[in-house]
This record gives C-alpha cells, structure tokens and sequence, in this order.
C-alpha cells in the first residue's frame, strides 16, 4: 500500500474507528460544538458592546423635534396651500367621485372617504402584483407608502399629482425645503452645536423600525408626508465641558424656532457623560471577560478531546502494543488518533455552524442587539450604528472550522504524546 | 546470528539480567530456562529492545544494536518473529488480516500479501480458517496463527516467549514442530520455557538464568 494510500486508509478507518467509540465521540463532537458557538457568541457580543461604548462621546447632544413639526410648516407654504388645485379624480382610478384633499389639515370625514376609496382603487389595481403580505403591515402604512408612489399621476398625465405625492407636489416640495432648515437652524443659532453627526429622517427611520419589529410604533408621526428629521445628534463643542456651560447649551437648544418664530424641538438628550465614563471603565473588564471565556471555550474542547483521546488509546492499549512489537513506526499508530481528533473538530465545527445558522433564522442577532442597546444606554434615542450581523460570510465559515479542527488536533496530539510514547 | 556480549539491562527497580554472554547461530534454537523471575522475558525484551541495554554488546543479524536509535526500533522488530504465551492477536480482524499484518506494515503489495498468507495458513494447517476471528479458535489453533504471523515475513530471528504456556502437551508437541520447522527454514530461534519436560528429549542448546544471571 502507498503511503498516501495508507494516509486515506487510515483517515476513512478511523471515522470508523470513531464511530465505534459512539457516546464518547459524540459528547466530545457537541463539547466542541457548544464551545464554539459560546465562543462566536461572546466574541459578537463583546465587539458590539466595546463597539457601542466607543462609538459614545460625551460631547454630543441628540435633539429629537417636534412631531407636529409638519404642521409648523404650514405657514412656511401658505401661498401654496391657498392656491392648491382641487383633485376632481384618482390619477390611477378615474371613476373615482371628486373630493378636495387637503395635505395640511387632519383627516376629515370626506378625506377618509376619499383615502378610503382611493385605497380600495390602489389595492384593487396597483398592488395586485404586490408581494409584501398585506396582513404583517397596519393598513394605514400600507396605504401611505403606497400611496406616496401609487398616486403618482402617469408620465404625461393631465391629472395633477394625488394627496401625499409629495414628489411632484409644489407645494409638498416648498413645506419639505422649508421646514428641513430644522438642522440648521439649530446650528446657526448655537455656535457651541459644531457639526451634525447624523440625521434620522422620517421615511428611513419608520421603514427600518418596520423592517426590524414588522410593526409601527410610530403612527403619530405618520399622516404627514413630508420627510423631515425625526431626530438629529450633534457634536457639540468641547469648550461645553461643564455641567453649566451643558445645561446652558441644552435649554438653548430647545428654545430654537423656525423662521415663523415656532419651536421645533420635542426634546434634548445629552449623552449622560457620567455613564459614558463608567461604561468606558467597563471596557477593559468586558474584554477581559470575554478573552477568559473565550479561553475557557478553546481548553475546554481541547482537553476534552485530550480524554476522549487518551479513552480511546486506553481501550486499544493491547493491539498497539501488538502493533508496535510487530514494527509498526510510531506515525502510524498516532495518525489514526489525530485522524479521530480531525473528525471530532470538523463535525463539532460544522454542527457550532448550523446552531449558528439556527440562532440567525430565529433572529438572535435583534434580541442581542437590543440587549446590547438597552445595556449600555447613554441616550434615549442612540443605537446601534449597524444592526448586530451574524455574517455568514466564506471566512467565517473558514475560521470556525478551523479553530474546530485545530483545537480538536492540538487535543489529539497532546493525548498521543502523553499516552501513547 | 544473534550474539549477547556481557548484556546487562535492568528495570527501574533493578531487577533485569546481568552480564549474560551467549551466541545461537542461523538455524539454531536455543531454550532458554529458569523459574518465573529469572529473566527469561526481559533477555527477549532485550533483543526486540523492549527495555534498554545498560552496557554490554547485543548483536542481531551482525547489527550491534546496544545503542540502537529509537526511530530505528521498529525497523529492527520488523526482521524479529515473535510469538507469546498470551497470543497477542487482533480479536477484530480474522485469521488472514492478523497474518498479513506485518506484511502490510512492510509494506508489501497486496497481491504478495495473499500469496504469502496462503502459504504460511498452509503450513501451520489452518488453510480453512482464514477467515475465522482469533476468538472462535482454539487457544492452539490461535497460537498458530500467532506462529503464522511471526514466521510469514521469513525472519532471520523468531523470538517465543512461553509458547506452550497455556496449551496441553499435544498441543505444546504440535507448536514445537512448528518451531522446528522455522529452525530448519534457517531461523534463529529463541524459547524461552519453564516446561522442562516438554523439552528435555530435544536435542537443542540449553541455556538457564536464575535471577538475572546464566546459571
């Protein structure tokens, strides 16, 4: 037999040789298994947490508005309003009766009727090819998204754009050019406010809350179809270094107005310095946590498939010392047990993968994100940057097997060097 | 063929033999004697070097091997025959796979193996066994597959450790004519007994330890 015949014997033989071994190489395979997925777990929840520290600064200020910052914008359009055109028909239905929608004002009786029908005409036409099921989505938000592109009168069309079209709608335009100034109002009018880090519009930030919880939370803020800032975080100026100079910076904030001398601020949340600094000092502890369970996950497999090894070779002990007074070298008596260590790391490997794929499908990565954001909260509205991935990505995949099969060789070898010389 | 040159080789806790000189030649056996503890098995363990020599010269086929490497260890085993009281058989592998084992772990064509195997089950009479496991043969039918085994790849040197330790006469007869057998086919051969009657009409040399040393 070739040596490499010999090497593919041996690897086949000792899967078989393994399988024999049944209760101990499966304990050992689900050890492995288990420790790794402790070990994906930790390492993604100690990124994103250290991530999430990091990512806060005590000088940054998030400024939520005013949900009724739309109706603010009233004024800001009131030429418009006051010549807006009367829609005498649905652009996408035009059997439908005239009604006047008005943008601006609440629902009133005839509006409803005239969403109501509308609504009936769209479901009725444009979302017959619609492949979001209707049920996980409040009619009233599947009606608005709808409607916003649905309404859109077709290229060419006499008809004027529907209520909530927002794109083509002059005076929709003008009220969103308007009243997203918001931001810069509150930096003009502050100069300790140096930059805005970043802005949560309307139409996103719903969407994602929609796409994350298959629910609204938000119908208050819906209605309206302008896309405005829902919140915004600033940076603020590091000259703001006391609790004064902060309190003073704060109520200034709110006091901020829009061109027509309306506030536009619901509310302003500093990033709770104190907390920030604890959360920091957690820093170094959540590492080394997780670097000591993460050693613990890597022993643990390792000395586990050391035993199951040194098991093995124990109750073989009579046929290798028959083998080696036959001549069998050393390396082939040691292969087929290192061969045994591969197997245990490939499968416990492969199967860490699966309770990963598992752990994915059922959408742990939302429940530690939300854990992590609940957490470490130095502010009401800040998150996360990026949802928490559970990235199956090659290399991943690549690394755990890797990891698996090299504790579980590093185990074997260990066995055979100490039982087996 | 073999040649013991003043060989001392002890155990941690000093038992061993000591000093102990003799020579056996191609297609001689030599029966070694001596009460359980005399060292009759550690002078065989020195041969195969299953213990380690402290001082003295060992030769094997012309190979001083007093010193002789580790690595090198199995390659020497592979020119040894040998064969035990307790037969030491692979009860999960039948007849002919214990038989064709050293040849495999020489590393010779499968094709050479079965030829060889054939032959050698031939000759030790269990032609019709092959395929039988160690344990559903009798302890002489087993020692002769162990037999088999050691003489297959034609060693120059066929160490048997207490052979017919566990066999009735008949059987013991029966084991010796194989070994005489291997004798003929111009082995050295080595037994090691503390059956006197089985062995006293045999025209043979003789060698006796008694604690370690040659009486």
């Amino acid at each position: 037999m070739s040596f490499f015949n010999r090497i593919f014997y041996l690897f086949i033989q000792s899967f078989k040789y393994s399988f024999r071994e049944k209760s101990t190489f499966i304990i050992s395979t689900l050890t492995i298994s288990l420790c790794l997925v402790l070990v994906f777990l930790v390492s993604i929840l100690s990124f994103y947490s250290v991530k999430k520290i990091l990512s806060m600064d005590s000088h940054k200020l998030l400024v939520t508005f005013k949900k009724d910052i739309e109706d603010a914008c009233i004024d800001d359009c009131i030429a418009e309003i006051e010549n807006m055109i009367e829609i005498d028909r649905c652009p996408t239905c035009p059997s439908f009766a005239p009604y006047k929608l008005n943008p601006m004002s609440s629902d009133s009786d005839l509006e409803l009727r005239g969403k109501s029908n509308c609504r009936e005409c769209i479901n009725n036409d444009y979302n017959k090819g619609d492949k979001i099921p209707s049920e996980l989505i409040e009619g009233r938000k599947m009606y608005k998204f709808i409607c916003d592109e649905a309404c859109l009168p077709p290229s060419g069309s006499k008809y004027p754009p529907y209520y909530g079209a927002k794109l083509t709608n002059p005076c929709m335009d003008c009220v969103d050019k308007k009243c997203d100034q918001s931001i810069r109002y509150i930096l003009d009018k502050n100069s300790d406010m140096i930059s805005l880090i970043s802005a949560g519009y309307k139409n996103i930030e719903l969407k994602n809350f929609e796409k994350l919880f298959q629910r609204s939370y938000f119908n208050s803020y819906r209605g309206k179809t302008v896309n405005l800032p829902m919140r915004a975080v600033f940076n603020i100026n590091s000259n703001v270094d006391n609790e004064d100079k902060l309190n003073k910076l704060i109520s200034d904030v709110r006091l901020t107005e829009n061109s027509n001398g309306e506030k536009i601020i619901e509310s302003v949340d500093v990033f709770d310095e104190q907390k920030f600094r604890y959360y920091k000092s957690l820093v170094p502890m959540i590492l080394g946590s997780a670097f000591i369970v993460f050693l613990f996950a890597v022993l643990i497999p390792f000395f586990i498939v050391s035993n199951t090894i040194r098991l093995i070779i124990h109750s073989k002990r009579h046929i290798l010392s028959t083998l080696r007074l036959l001549g069998e070298k050393d390396f082939y008596i040691k292969l087929p047990f290192i061969f045994q260590g591969i197997w245990n790391g490939f499968l416990g490997g492969a199967i860490s993968i699966l309770c990963i794929f598992i752990l994915d499908l059922i959408e742990f990565n939302v429940a530690l994100y939300n854990f992590i954001n609940k957490t470490f909260s130095a502010g009401p509205e800040y998150s996360l940057d990026s949802d928490v991935q559970f990235v199956f990505m090659d290399q991943y995949v690549f690394t755990f097997f890797i990891l698996g099969v090299s504790l579980a060789i590093f185990g074997a070898m260990r066995a055979c060097s100490k039982y087996l010389d | 063929m073999i040649r013991f040159n003043n060989v001392t080789a002890t155990y941690p806790n000093g038992s061993g033999i000591y000093n102990i000189s003799f020579e056996v030649n191609k297609s001689e056996m030599l029966f070694l004697m001596g009460p359980t503890g005399s060292g009759k098995s550690t002078l065989l363990k020195a041969i195969y070097k299953g213990i380690s020599i402290d001082s003295g010269e060992l030769y094997v086929d012309n190979e001083n091997i007093s010193s002789l490497q580790k690595a090198k260890i199995p390659l020497l085993r592979r020119r040894i025959g040998m064969i035990f009281q307790d037969f030491k058989l692979l009860n999960d592998r039948n007849v002919y796979d214990n038989i064709a084992l050293p040849l495999e772990i020489d590393g010779i064509p499968s094709s050479d193996i079965q030829d060889k195997v054939h032959d050698v089950l031939g000759a030790v009479q269990l032609s019709g066994k092959a395929k039988r496991h160690p344990l559903e043969l009798s302890g002489g039918e087993q020692q002769r597959v162990s037999i088999a085994r050691a003489i297959v790849k034609e060693p120059k040197v066929l160490l048997a450790d207490e052979p017919t330790g566990n066999l009735d006469p008949n059987i013991s007869m029966e084991i010796l004519e194989l070994l005489d057998m291997a004798t003929d086919s111009g082995a050295s051969v080595i037994m090691c007994t503390h059956n006197y009657p089985l062995i006293k009409y045999k025209k043979r040399n003789f060698l006796e330890l008694l604690d370690g040393k040659i009486r």
